[in-house]
C-alpha cells in the first residue's frame, strides 16, 4: 500500500557516499596554523578549560552540517518524487476509523463461500496486521454496539473487537458510523486520516453516505469502500413492516397487517402465517411477489385478532421457506391489551312498562352490550343502574359512566362526577325527557368551579316537536379527526344523513368544549371537553329515537367508541426497530416499593440472564429505559421479582429497508460522487488491495528536488559563515610576531 | 627632536617634565635636601636660582621682584631640601620584548621610561640607581646624581636587552636585603609571575620602609587579544607552543587578563603600593606627565 518517497535517478543516490568525505577528512587532515610569539600562556591555557566544551560542540556541527549539505546535494540529484493524494501516501502516521456494515444484508454468502460479514472483517483484520497498518485505528459497527468508540494505538484492541462483530440491526447505520467516524478523525492528531468502509454496498446506506462527501473532502478524509457482496445476487423475501390496529381491549377485534417485500433479482412464491402466543392463529396466506424493484414485489397481509385475555398479545408474523437473509423472514408484535372496558349506564326514571326502545338508559345499555351473557366475547362490560339509586359506589369500578335521562344531580354527585374525571374517567351525558336544564346547570356549570364547570356546554330549554310528521334539522357537520368520529366509516362521505327533531340548545360557558357535531343553524349537537386527565362528553338531544335519528347511526358506535377509548395505555407501538431506546412503563398503583426503588427486569430473548433497568416515578406509573435492543424478537419486563406481576412485553423487529438489499454497483456510485467534485478521494473496490491499487493509480507525484536544493543552499550558507567568519576579517597578526621571521634579539 | 648619543633619552619629551619633581609620598631620608618632606625639622631653607614658571606650579613660590624686572615669572628654587634616594628596577625578561601594534616593545618602553625617569630626579638633585634583573639581577648600579652616572644608567640601559625567563618574586625578596637605606624603588616590568608572590615579594620592600611605585607595563595586544584565526601562540620566556583559534577563547582571555590586573591593582592599594597600569601604546611622555601631576596634587 506504501506510496512513498521514491527517486527519478536513484543510481545517483550512491553520491550519499560523499557525505561522509568531512568525516574523513577530519580523520586524516591537520590544521597548519601560523606560529605567533606571545608573552605568556598562562591566560590562554585557562581560556582554553573554559571554552573547550564550546568549542567542542561546534566543531562537530560544522562537520555534521557538512555532511548534511552533501548528502542533500546527492539527493536532489537524485530527483526525489512522492506519490500523494492529498495526504494519503502510504504515510506511516495515518488514522483509520473501520466501518463494518454488520447488518443483516451481511449475513447473506459473499466471496469465497463465507458470508458477507466474515470476508469484511478478514479484509479489516488484513489492513490492522499489514506492513500499512494504521497508527491509530477505530472500529465502528454499523448496528449494534459502536465498537471501538475511539481512535486507540493499541490494535490488539480493535482487532478483538472486530474478531467480536456479529450481525446485528438497528443504530444509526452505515451513513451515521461514517459520520460518526469523521467526527472521530477530525480530533485526530496525525497527517493522514481515512475511513475504511466494508459493505456489500446496500442502496439505501450509499445513497445516504454520498451526502457525507463533501464533509469527507473538505476534512481531507480518504474513504475507501470495500465492496463485499460478492458475486452472487441475494435470494430474499422479508417482511419488512408490521402493525396492529384496532381495539386493544380484551375481546376486541385486531388486525394485524404485515409488508412483504421481495429484495431478489427473481419472482418469489411466499407462505405466511401469523403466530399469537407461539401457535397458529389463522390460515396461512400465498401470493407471489415479482422481482425487486417491480410492481407486485411489495404486499401487505392482514390477518385478524381477537385476544382473548388482557395482558400482553404477544405474535409474530413468519415467512416460511428459507432464503439468504433468514433473519428478516419473521417480525414479532406486542400489543397490550387491557380487560373489557368497564361501562356504568345510570338512567333517569322510566317505567315498567314502557318498552325498551322508549327507555333511554336501555338503549345505551343495549348499545355498549348487546349480549346479555357476559361470557360472550365482548370488549364491553356494561352495568345498568337507576338514578335514583345509590351509583356513587361504583363509580371507582367503571371506565366511562354515561348519565342518561338524569333528571338532576346532587351536590355530592356532581362533585363525585367532577373527581371521577379529572382522575382520567369519561363523562357522558346524555340528557333526556326527564331532564331539567336549570338543575344541570346548577349542579354541573355553576356548582362545579373546577375548569369553568363540568359540562361542556350550558343546557337550555328543549326545542323542536316530537312525532312522526314533525320536522327535524340535520347534521351538517361532523368533526372526523376526533378519535370518537375517526374512521367510523371507510369515507367522510359514508357520514349518515342524521336529523334531530327535538334537542337542548347548548350554550357555550366560561371555558367552552369543542364541538364535533353541528346543525344546519350552528347549533352544537355533541361537546367534548378535558376535565383534569379525563373527558366529559355532552350530547344535545336525548338517546330516544323519537328525538332523532343518531339513535342507531351515531350513537352506538359512539357509546361503544367512548367506552372504548376510557381504558387508558392502548396506543403503545405493535413494535420498536431494532438499537432504538424503549420506554417501560408500568402502572404505579400496582407496586409499592418498601425503599422507593424499582428496578425493571428485562428478559432479552436468547439471553439466560435478565437485564436490569433501574425505574423512576412519573405521576402515577414507573418508567425506565431500555437501550439494548439489538436483538431481534420479543422482550418481556415487569417489576422486581415478585411472580404475581405479570410481565408487560414489547417487540424488537430489524430494520424493513434491510430486508430489500439491492446493491449499488461501484461506477454509478463512484458516478454519484463525482457529481460533487468529491470522487477523487473516494476509492471502491471488492478488496483491500483493489482499494489501495485505486488510490495508487489516482495519485500524482511531486517533486522534491528542487527543495532539497533549497535545503543545500541554505545549510551551505550557514556552514560558510560558521566555517569561515573569521576570515572575513582582516588579519591584524603582524609579520613581527612570527617566530620564524622575527629579528633575534640580545 | 634633539639629538643624543643616547637611544632612550630624548630631551625633547623630557623637556615637558622638566618641572614635575619625584614627590615622595612619605618621608625619606637622605643627604640632600630636595622636594620632600623633610623629617628635620627647622632646616635652613636657601635660594639656589631661579627657573621659569610653569603651570601647575605652586604661586607662593613665585618671584614678584623678578617678574616686576623682567616682566616674566619666575619661581624660586632652594637647595636645601631632603633629597630622595630612587633605585629602578628594570624587567629583563624575555616576555618584555613583546610588541604587536605599538610602536615600541615592553622593554623598549620600560627603558625610556627608566631614563625619563633617571634624568628627572638627577636634575632635580635626587640620587638614582638602576637594577636590571630577570631570572637574575643581571646588573645594579648603586644611587648617584653625577652627570657621569646619569651617563652609565643610559648605557646600560642600551646594551642589556631581554634574554631570559621572569622570577619577579626571587628578585624582588633579594634586592629588599640589599637596599638598605629606604627610598624610592620604581618597578618596571610586565610582572608575568604568580600574583600573590610578586605582591608579598614587594611588601618586603615596604617591611623595610620602602615607597614603591609599580609600572606594569601591556602591550595593548596582551590586554584585547585581536588575534584572527587559527594561530600556534608560541611562550617567549618558555618556547611552548599553543594552538589555539582566537575566536573561542578571545572572552575567556580578556576576562582572565581583566582579573590579572585587578588582582595587582588591589593588592598594591592595601599595602599602599602605587600600582600604575601602562599600556604601551600610550607615549610614555604624556603618561608620567599625567601621573607626575596627580603626584604633585598628593603632595599638596
Amino acid at each position: 500500500m506504501t506510496l512513498g518517497l521514491t527517486f527519478t535517478a536513484p543510481l545517483l543516490l550512491i553520491g550519499l557516499a560523499a557525505a561522509g568525505i568531512p568525516w574523513l577528512l577530519h580523520l586524516l587532515s591537520s590544521v597548519r596554523a601560523r606560529e605567533v610569539s606571545f608573552p605568556t600562556l598562562r591566560f590562554l591555557r585557562s581560556s582554553m578549560q573554559k571554552t573547550a566544551r564550546r568549542r567542542r560542540i561546534q566543531h562537530w556541527l560544522l562537520l555534521a552540517l557538512r555532511s548534511l549539505l552533501l548528502a542533500a546535494l546527492a539527493v536532489a540529484v537524485a530527483q526525489p518524487i512522492t506519490q500523494s493524494t492529498g495526504g494519503w501516501a502510504g504515510n506511516p502516521r495515518y488514522a483509520a476509523v473501520l466501518v463494518v456494515d454488520n447488518s443483516l444484508s451481511m449475513t447473506a454468502p459473499g466471496p469465497g463461500g463465507s458470508t458477507r460479514l466474515e470476508y469484511a472483517r478478514g479484509q479489516a483484520a488484513a489492513l490492522l496486521g499489514g506492513d500499512d497498518k494504521p497508527a491509530a485505528a477505530a472500529l465502528l459497527t454499523s448496528a449494534g454496539p459502536e465498537g471501538t468508540a475511539e481512535l486507540t494505538g493499541q490494535l490488539d484492541r480493535v482487532r478483538g473487537d472486530l474478531a467480536g462483530a456479529e450481525s446485528s440491526m438497528g443504530g444509526n447505520g452505515l451513513a451515521g458510523r461514517v459520520a460518526r467516524a469523521l467526527d472521530m478523525l477530525a480530533e485526530s492528531t496525525l497527517p493522514a486520516r481515512s475511513v475504511y468502509v466494508f459493505t456489500d454496498m446496500a442502496r439505501d446506506d450509499l445513497a445516504e453516505l454520498a451526502e457525507l462527501r463533501s464533509k469527507a473532502a473538505q476534512d481531507g478524509v480518504h474513504l475507501f469502500v470495500v465492496d463485499c457482496r460478492g458475486p452472487q445476487p441475494a435470494t430474499n423475501v422479508g417482511v419488512t413492516d408490521l402493525s396492529v390496529t384496532g381495539r386493544r381491549v380484551r375481546d376486541g377485534s385486531l388486525e394485524v397487517s404485515a409488508t412483504l417485500a421481495n429484495g431478489s433479482q427473481t419472482a418469489q412464491n411466499v407462505e405466511v402465517r401469523l403466530e399469537v402466543d407461539g401457535l397458529p392463529d389463522s390460515p396461512s396466506l400465498r401470493r407471489t411477489l415479482t422481482p425487486a424493484g417491480a410492481d407486485g414485489s411489495i404486499a401487505a397481509m392482514r390477518f385478524r385478532v381477537r385476544p382473548r385475555a388482557a395482558g400482553p398479545l404477544v405474535g409474530r408474523v413468519r415467512i416460511d421457506g428459507t432464503d439468504d437473509i433468514p433473519a428478516d423472514n419473521v417480525r414479532h408484535f406486542a400489543v397490550p391489551i387491557a380487560d373489557r372496558a368497564r361501562a356504568l349506564v345510570v338512567r333517569g326514571p322510566a317505567s315498567p312498562d314502557d318498552p325498551p326502545g322508549k327507555d333511554d338508559g336501555a338503549i345505551v345499555h343495549w348499545a355498549l352490550s348487546p349480549f346479555a351473557d357476559p361470557a360472550r366475547r365482548h370488549p364491553i362490560t356494561s352495568t345498568l343502574i337507576d338514578a335514583e339509586a345509590d351509583w356513587l359506589d361504583r363509580l371507582h369500578a367503571a371506565d366511562a359512566v354515561f348519565l342518561v335521562n338524569v333528571p338532576e344531580f346532587s351536590p355530592e354527585q356532581a362533585s363525585d362526577l367532577a373527581r371521577f374525571a379529572a382522575d382520567g374517567g369519561t363523562v357522558f351525558f346524555v340528557p333526556g325527557q326527564a331532564t331539567r336544564p336549570d338543575a344541570w346547570n346548577r349542579r354541573l356549570v355553576e356548582g362545579v368551579s373546577a375548569e369553568g364547570g363540568l359540562l361542556p356546554a350550558r343546557l337550555d330549554e328543549p326545542v323542536g316537536q316530537l312525532g312522526p310528521v314533525a320536522p327535524g334539522q340535520p347534521i351538517t357537520e361532523a368533526d372526523l379527526a376526533h378519535p370518537y368520529l375517526a374512521d367510523l366509516h371507510d369515507s367522510p362521505a359514508d357520514f349518515p344523513t342524521l336529523l334531530v327533531k327535538r334537542r337542548f340548545p347548548l350554550e357555550p360557558t366560561l371555558r367552552p368544549g369543542r364541538s364535533l357535531l353541528r346543525l344546519a343553524d350552528g347549533g352544537s349537537m355533541l361537546m367534548v371537553k378535558p376535565f383534569g386527565r379525563g373527558l366529559v362528553v355532552l350530547l344535545g338531544t336525548a338517546a330516544s329515537p323519537e328525538w332523532s335519528s343518531l339513535t342507531l347511526r351515531l350513537l352506538v358506535p359512539l357509546a361503544q367508541r367512548i367506552a372504548l377509548l376510557a381504558v387508558p395505555d392502548l396506543q403503545a407501538p405493535a413494535g420498536h426497530p431494532a438499537g432504538t431506546r424503549v420506554l417501560l412503563t408500568w402502572p404505579g398503583e400496582r407496586i409499592t416499593p418498601a425503599d422507593g426503588k424499582v428496578n425493571f427486569r428485562v428478559t432479552v430473548p436468547g439471553q439466560d440472564e435478565p437485564e436490569t433497568v433501574a425505574a423512576s416515578g412519573v405521576r402515577d406509573r414507573w418508567e425506565g429505559e431500555f437501550a439494548r435492543t439489538g436483538r431481534p424478537g420479543v422482550y418481556r419486563f415487569a417489576p422486581g421479582d415478585n411472580p404475581a406481576n405479570a410481565p408487560a412485553a414489547f417487540a424488537i423487529n430489524p430494520i424493513g429497508s434491510e430486508s430489500a438489499p439491492t446493491s449499488m454497483e461501484p461506477g454509478p456510485f463512484l458516478a454519484m460522487l463525482a457529481e460533487s467534485g468529491s470522487a477523487g478521494r473516494t476509492y471502491v473496490g471488492s478488496s483491500l488491495t483493489e482499494v489501495t491499487a485505486a488510490a495508487r493509480a489516482s495519485a500524482e507525484p511531486t517533486g522534491w528536488w528542487d527543495a532539497v536544493l533549497a535545503v543545500a543552499i541554505v545549510l551551505l550558507a550557514v556552514e560558510a559563515v560558521l566555517a569561515n567568519r573569521h576570515r572575513l576579517l582582516r588579519d591584524v597578526v603582524p609579520a613581527h610576531l612570527d617566530p620564524a621571521r622575527a629579528p633575534a634579539r640580545g | 627632536m634633539a639629538r643624543t648619543p643616547y637611544s632612550y633619552f630624548q630631551p625633547d619629551r623630557v623637556a615637558r617634565l622638566a618641572n614635575l619633581g619625584i614627590v615622595a609620598r612619605q618621608a625619606v631620608e637622605g643627604f640632600i635636601s630636595g622636594l620632600h618632606r623633610s623629617p628635620h625639622k627647622g632646616f635652613s631653607v636657601e635660594f639656589s636660582e631661579h627657573r621659569e614658571y610653569s603651570p601647575g606650579d605652586d604661586v607662593k613660590h613665585l618671584d614678584w621682584v623678578a617678574f616686576a624686572r623682567t616682566d616674566r615669572y619666575y619661581i624660586k628654587q632652594y637647595e636645601q631640601e631632603t633629597n630622595l634616594r630612587a633605585t629602578i628596577l628594570l624587567d629583563l625578561s624575555n616576555s618584555m620584548a613583546f610588541r604587536m601594534t605599538s610602536e615600541l616593545t615592553k622593554h623598549e618602553y620600560g627603558c625610556h621610561l627608566a631614563a625619563c625617569l633617571s634624568y628627572l630626579m638627577c636634575r632635580q638633585q635626587d640620587v638614582v640607581g638602576l637594577v636590571g634583573f630577570d631570572r637574575d639581577i643581571r646588573f645594579h648600579m648603586p644611587p648617584a646624581s653625577t652627570p657621569a652616572h646619569l651617563d652609565r644608567v643610559f648605557r646600560a640601559l642600551e646594551r642589556n636587552l631581554p634574554g631570559s625567563q621572569t622570577a619577579l618574586a626571587d628578585t624582588f625578596h633579594q634586592l629588599a636585603n640589599t637596599l638598605a637605606k629606604r627610598g624610592l624603588i620604581i618597578v618596571i616590568s610586565d610582572l608575568y609571575d604568580e600574583p600573590s608572590d610578586v605582591v608579598r615579594a614587594l611588601q618586603h620592600f615596604v617591611h623595610k620602609k620602602h615607597q614603591i611605585i609599580v609600572f606594569h607595563l601591556m602591550d595593548p595586544a596582551e590586554l584585547d587579544f585581536p588575534f584572527k584565526g587559527i594561530c600556534s601562540f608560541v611562550d617567549m620566556e618558555t618556547r611552548q607552543k599553543l594552538q589555539v583559534d582566537p575566536r573561542h577563547v578571545r572572552q575567556a582571555y580578556r576576562d582572565e587578563v581583566r582579573q590579572f590586573v585587578e588582582t595587582y591593582r588591589k593588592e598594591c592599594s592595601d599595602r599602599n603600593i602605587e600600582y600604575v597600569l601602562t599600556p604601551t601604546d600610550t607615549p610614555y611622555d604624556q603618561m608620567l606627565l599625567s601621573y607626575l601631576s596627580r603626584r604633585r596634587v598628593l603632595k599638596r
